[in-house]
């Protein structure tokens, strides 16, 4: 072979490896067209699975609480039988497209990289010095550069740290260190007094007792000519539980024997602004009947925070003030066979859940609960002795410390709300206890018909029915309406009509009133002290406002026109009152 | 005295089980038909053994890659051992365990935290840096999978300044600093949280990952292995080892001729040239920037301490736990009306709020002192970084930068030198 | 040229020095473990269910889509119920197995009638995206026999686990891997 011979195949070899170049391009080029595809159509995939997955059906959601307002349109079944299948059915095909897609991409990309760099190398130059190399000054300049560099680098750290330094370092308060080190205890402040005093957070108002802070609030209205009335709605679920009031909100439950529900209204406008279902669908077998108390008659409580709501199903939940749903539970369906009716009060984030059920005192049913009102957690549980009973309990201070009072079916108990431990208890009831205990005047007044009217001094401990028993009194008493009480005298009310105001100093009579005289009048509501008048209203739903003094006096009346049997709200000179139908917000005009 | 235990025990369990009243609702019903119950079935655990593998094929693949670089002088090696590896430790391990994220492990389990850092774990750590004493980054070389995955990518390697090299370097640092910090807390292993690549190699990750993983190896087709020069924890960690290698990659397998051919041939900026004799006053200068950058690096260290301490509590806010606290303290001053997931939870659980600000002071206590330590560290890298700058060294020939050189053997073939090894090579073989 | 050979054995010393210091801290690390090393091997991420809220973060933060986290059925535990409150709507329209009546966005809880009034509720995994809608049912109102757990198979064991980042109820941790689930033996309700 002569030196040309071998020249000349040395470059036809040369040629032979740069002609592969143009297909190795060309293949990276097809590749990058096939791996873009791919990305294209996964992106795609990927994003319409992000705005539609199984999780994230609003349409379907829709769609069911349509149904259940139309549970026979088999229409709205057909529409969401469709739309499962077509979402689910997307949502498979998107996740095995994504798991091939995966292995094409990268496939595609071994392709691209093994193609291009066959061409880079093929067409690759020989090594060459840098050119931008002038080797006199570049050493130096190099390394001062670079100093520089590096300090810049520092500053910007330095100035990163800086100004995570002077960002807001606690979006609060940085929890205090004591002197003695320890941490300062971040109180679980309870909604100061004024504030609760403000709104009307449970049943009968802020202490549970039907009295309300002193107010303007009207002496005559009347829904049929519209005065004084801002505002009546209709409540889509009946029941007897009250109306609740927090500040611009106003709550309320109804029910079926299917379904439960929370209403919360626009306390100016009276529109709803949210409604929610407690429990699942169906009464769990709960089946009252015409004498019961309905299937709503919990009224819900409020801390502030979230408003609790209970049913005679023994659901019980949460939701916070925008109706979102904090938590749901179930307590289990009370053995009651008019119904379950105490309604929930709340105590510094908890709520108090008296259970009293079953027909003997000692079938172990029977408890009083905390729940942790974030959570619904069961904070402490007091067994009772006692039978079904459906009055509401209070919360009353006593000295420096407060303690939760039921009634019940023997005893009126009092009870530590730290821990629920018994405090005090006296006998002293007898028949189906409903009316609730109030407390006024140092002292806790209970009555049911066929016990009596007890004024009991709530600091003793243990059985303190021989001892702490102030009075008793044993005439005309209520069988559902409780009594209220401004600290000298109490005032009783019989469902038939009959109004008794006693002394609270002595429990002797001061007067009784038949307000069923001439027409008949019948009172299943309870009424609420507000100054020195008493709003009381009756079945017809026609408000008597009495003056809260020695003798009776009727100041005024107003009318809504409709069944009354639930205790109306009042806040801020409006009065909320609920009808068999319709809320009503009652002020001056 | 077993007995007796086992009594106690069994007591505590009922008094317990009636205290949060354990019963079930809706008892389980007796079938009539003789319904045999099925049994819940659960997927076994994935062998345990496997790790010992990985172990195993991480001390093969160092000494392979050792061989390689060192022995074998083989560019084609080095470059098969990393597909290995991102084959392996990449797309069949899906990039777990790897050194780099073990970081966390080590000083989450250092910082006391209650965790037990396992064997595997340990060993991944401790031996790429091991080899690193002897034979430089030979595990940046051919057996990260993190590494691998942006070398094989390059394609037009662009040089950049090497004052830019020297000054983003110093982030890489930084974040070092910034995830062991985190992770010796107890709060989070950000070094796995903020993986690029791992995306890629589980073949699922949310966009986000994605799209920062698509970043750097899009811009690793140009600024070779971006991740590695410039943000890679462990790559900090093998640059200041390997500085102390036994064994340097050296282009040339015997002396340089100073024939410049090199000097375009590293993708990562990583040769020194020769340096030029220096007249003797500019000496005398450079004394004096580096005895006032030594007095300076206390100063620096303090005053970054200092700032590091003051952002202790932002840093700190990123701490699920502190912002529980924060959000239950907000909740419990009607900062705010409603309650989270979070807050729900966290009342669930039965812990007072005093115990969970005792838990937040904790947290927030041991963030300072974190975060002081942290700023003392990037002070200390700049102000190093500064005098290992101002130090100058004479080199005669073109050498390769121990601490950025990731030894992929890339250079070896632009020396002619080697060109005439490997014919003598070929002549021995043939 | 003494002098150069001078500086090279000097920064020779200093890379040995360096080299052993180095050395026996990489040693220290591996010491340290030893010394620290509690009874126990591998460990897997794991829910404990009775931490577990029931929100739906499992079904979307997980790296892997689906999530490695699915829903199980202690059966011992299962009231068998014919309203299962895991299975059925709040307010479903009937007790069938009709998609509008499904709390199951994928159709993954099986229903099966028993005898009587029971009725079997079984899990398909491979369907099952650990959205805990039926668990939360189930745990509110039932008997709180389904639960989620990771499964052990598809779990990629992340360092950092992404689930276990965003669990607002930190009810996600690392258990020894020889008992790598907590499965359900009763309710606990509060």
């Amino acid at each position: 072979m002569t030196e040309q011979q071998v020249v000349h195949l040395e470059t036809q070899a040369e040629n032979a490896t740069r002609a592969w170049a143009r297909p190795a391009r060309l293949a990276g080029l097809v590749a990058v067209g096939f791996v873009v595809a791919v990305v294209l159509i996964m992106g795609d995939s990927y994003v319409r699975e992000r705005r539609l997955n199984p999780l994230t059906v609003g349409e379907i959601d829709g769609l069911k609480k349509e149904m259940v307002k139309q549970p026979g349109d088999e229409k709205i079944k057909e529409r969401i039988r469709r739309l499962d299948m077509e979402v689910r059915h997307r949502h498979f095909y998107r996740r095995s497209l994504a798991m091939r897609g995966g292995w094409l991409v990268l496939v595609g990309a071994a392709v691209l990289v093994v193609a291009l760099k066959t061409s880079a190398k093929l067409t690759a130059g020989p090594y060459m010095p840098d050119p931008n190399v002038s080797f006199r000054n570049t050493q130096s300049r190099m390394a001062t550069m670079a100093r520089w560099g590096v300090v810049g680098m520092g500053f910007v750290l330095a100035g990163v740290l800086i100004a995570f330094a002077s960002m807001p370092r606690f979006r609060l308060p940085e929890f205090g260190v004591t002197a003695n080190g320890e941490v300062g205890a971040v109180k679980e402040e309870a909604v100061a007094a004024e504030v609760l005093a403000r709104n009307w957070p449970a049943f009968r108002g802020p202490m549970g007792t039907g009295v309300a802070a002193a107010g303007d609030y009207p002496t005559d209205w009347d829904a049929a000519s519209g005065k004084n009335v801002i505002w009546k709605v209709k409540v889509e679920l009946g029941g007897y539980s009250s109306p609740v009031v927090w500040e611009d909100k106003v709550f309320l439950t109804g029910a079926t024997q299917e379904k439960r529900e929370v209403y919360c209204f626009d306390a100016a406008t009276g529109s709803l602004r949210w409604k929610q279902a407690v429990g699942p669908a169906g009464g769990g077998g709960l089946e009252l009947g015409e004498d019961g108390g309905g299937y709503a008659p919990n009224t819900v409580a409020t801390d502030g925070r979230r408003v609790y709501a209970m049913f005679p199903t023994g659901d019980v939940a949460a939701f916070d003030f925008g109706g979102k749903k904090v938590w749901g539970k179930s307590l289990g369906l009370p053995k009651n066979s008019y119904g379950h009716t105490t309604s929930l009060i709340t105590w510094r984030g908890r709520v108090i859940v008296q259970m009293d059920q079953g027909n003997t005192a000692k079938d172990g049913n029977s408890s009083v609960m905390a729940l942790d009102g974030a959570t619904g957690n069961v904070v402490w549980q007091t067994q009772r002795e006692m039978m079904a009973s459906w009055a509401t309990p209070i919360v009353i201070p006593v000295g420096s410390v407060q303690q939760i009072v039921c009634d019940g079916m023997p005893f009126v108990v009092g009870y530590d709300p730290e821990n629920g431990k018994e405090i005090w208890r006296v006998k002293c009831m007898e028949g189906e206890v409903t009316p609730s205990p109030i407390f006024a005047g140092g002292m806790v007044f209970v009555c049911n018909e066929r016990a009596e009217l007890v004024a009991i001094k709530p600091d003793g401990k243990g059985d303190v029915t021989a001892s702490h028993v102030a009075w008793k009194m044993e005439e005309n008493l209520p069988n559902i309406v409780s009594p209220v009480s401004n600290g000298e005298l109490v005032w009783m009310m019989m469902t038939s009509g009959m109004l008794t105001c006693v002394d609270a100093k002595d429990g002797q009579k001061v007067y009784e009133k038949d307000l069923a005289e001439k027409d008949p009048v019948e009172v299943k509501a309870s009424p609420v002290l507000v100054g020195n008048r008493i709003y009381l209203v009756d079945l017809k739903g026609v408000m008597h406002i009495l003056e809260a003094g020695r003798e009776f006096k009727e100041i005024g009346k107003g009318a809504v026109g409709e069944e009354c049997q639930a205790s109306p709200a009042f806040v801020g000179g409006k009065i909320y009152i609920r009808g068999a139908e319709h809320l009503y917000c009652i002020g001056r005009k | 005295m077993r007995m007796l235990r086992w009594v106690v025990i069994m007591v505590s369990l009922l008094l317990w089980a009636g205290a949060v009243g354990a019963v079930e609702r809706f008892p389980a019903p007796d079938f009539r038909s003789g319904h045999q119950m099925p049994k819940t079935e659960v997927s076994p655990v994935v062998w345990a053994g496997r790790q010992w593998v990985d172990v195993g094929v991480l001390v093969g693949a160092l000494a392979v890659g050792a061989w390689l670089v060192f022995g074998k002088r083989s560019r084609r090696g080095v470059l098969w051992l990393m597909v290995f590896s991102l084959v392996y430790f990449g797309f069949y391990r899906k990039g777990c365990i790897c050194p780099v994220g073990a970081i966390g492990n080590v000083a989450l389990s250092a910082g006391g935290n209650g965790y037990a850092l396992p064997w595997a774990v340990a060993l991944f750590f401790v031996l790429p840096l091991l080899f690193s004493l002897f034979y430089g980054r030979v595990f940046c070389a051919g057996v990260c999978a993190l590494g691998a995955i942006q070398d094989v990518v390059l394609l037009k390697p662009i040089h950049i300044p090497a004052w830019v090299e020297q000054m983003l370097g110093v982030f890489a640092y930084a974040y070092l600093g910034l995830a062991v910090m985190y992770a010796g807390v107890g709060s989070e292993l950000i070094i796995c949280r903020y993986d690029p690549f791992v995306g890629f190699f589980r073949l699922s990750a949310p966009a986000h990952m994605l799209f920062l993983g698509a970043v750097f190896l899009v811009i690793s087709m140009y600024v070779g292995r971006t991740y590695c020069r410039f943000v890679c924890p462990y790559g900090a960690l093998l640059r200041m080892l390997s500085v102390f290698s036994k064994r340097r990659v050296s282009i040339t397998p015997k002396d340089c001729v100073d024939c410049r051919l090199c000097e375009q041939a590293c993708p990562f900026g990583a040769i020194r040239y020769p340096t030029q004799k220096e007249k003797a006053g500019r000496k005398d200068n450079g004394k004096g920037q580096l005895v006032m950058a030594i007095v300076m690096l206390p100063v620096l260290v303090g005053v970054f301490a200092g700032m590091g301490y003051m952002s202790r509590g932002l840093l700190a806010r990123r701490d699920l736990t502190i912002q529980l606290a924060e959000r239950v303290w907000q909740e419990e001053h009607g900062v705010v009306t409603d309650v989270t997931d979070v807050s729900r939870a966290f009342r669930g659980t039965g812990q007072t709020v005093d115990q969970l600000n005792q838990q937040a002071n904790g947290i927030r206590h041991r963030f300072a002192i974190g975060a002081s330590v942290f700023g003392a560290w990037v002070g200390l890298v700049v102000g190093s970084k500064l005098i290992a700058l101002i130090i100058r060294r004479q080199r005669t020939g073109y050498t390769a930068d121990p601490a950025g050189c990731v030894a992929c053997a890339r250079c070896y073939l632009s020396c002619p030198v080697e060109h005439d090894r490997l014919g003598q090579q070929e002549l021995v073989v043939a | 040229m003494a002098e150069q050979n001078a500086d090279i054995s000097r920064r020779d010393l200093l890379g040995t020095g360096v080299r052993g210091v180095s050395l026996l801290a990489l040693g220290g690390v591996l010491g340290a473990v030893a010394a620290t090393r509690q009874a126990h091997g591998k460990m897997v991420w794991q829910i404990d269910p009775y931490k577990c809220i029931y929100c739906e973060v499992c079904a979307k933060t997980c790296v892997l889509n689906p999530s490695a986290v699915k829903c199980l059925n202690v059966f011992p535990l299962c009231g068998y119920c014919k309203l299962c409150t895991g299975y059925f709507e709040a307010e479903a329209n009937e007790l069938t197995t009709a998609a509008e009546n499904q709390l199951c966005p994928t159709g993954a809880l099986k229903r099966k009638w028993v005898e009587d009034e029971y009725f079997e509720y079984v899990v398909e995994a491979g369907l099952c995206i650990g959205c805990a809608r039926c668990v939360k049912g189930c745990t509110d109102y039932g008997n709180g026999s389904l639960f989620l757990q990771i499964d052990q198979q598809l779990c990629v064991q992340c360092n950092q686990c992404s689930i276990a980042t965003n669990c607002p109820s930190q009810a996600i941790s690392r258990i020894p891997a020889k008992q790598a689930y907590i499965l359900k033996d009763k309710l606990r309700i509060g």
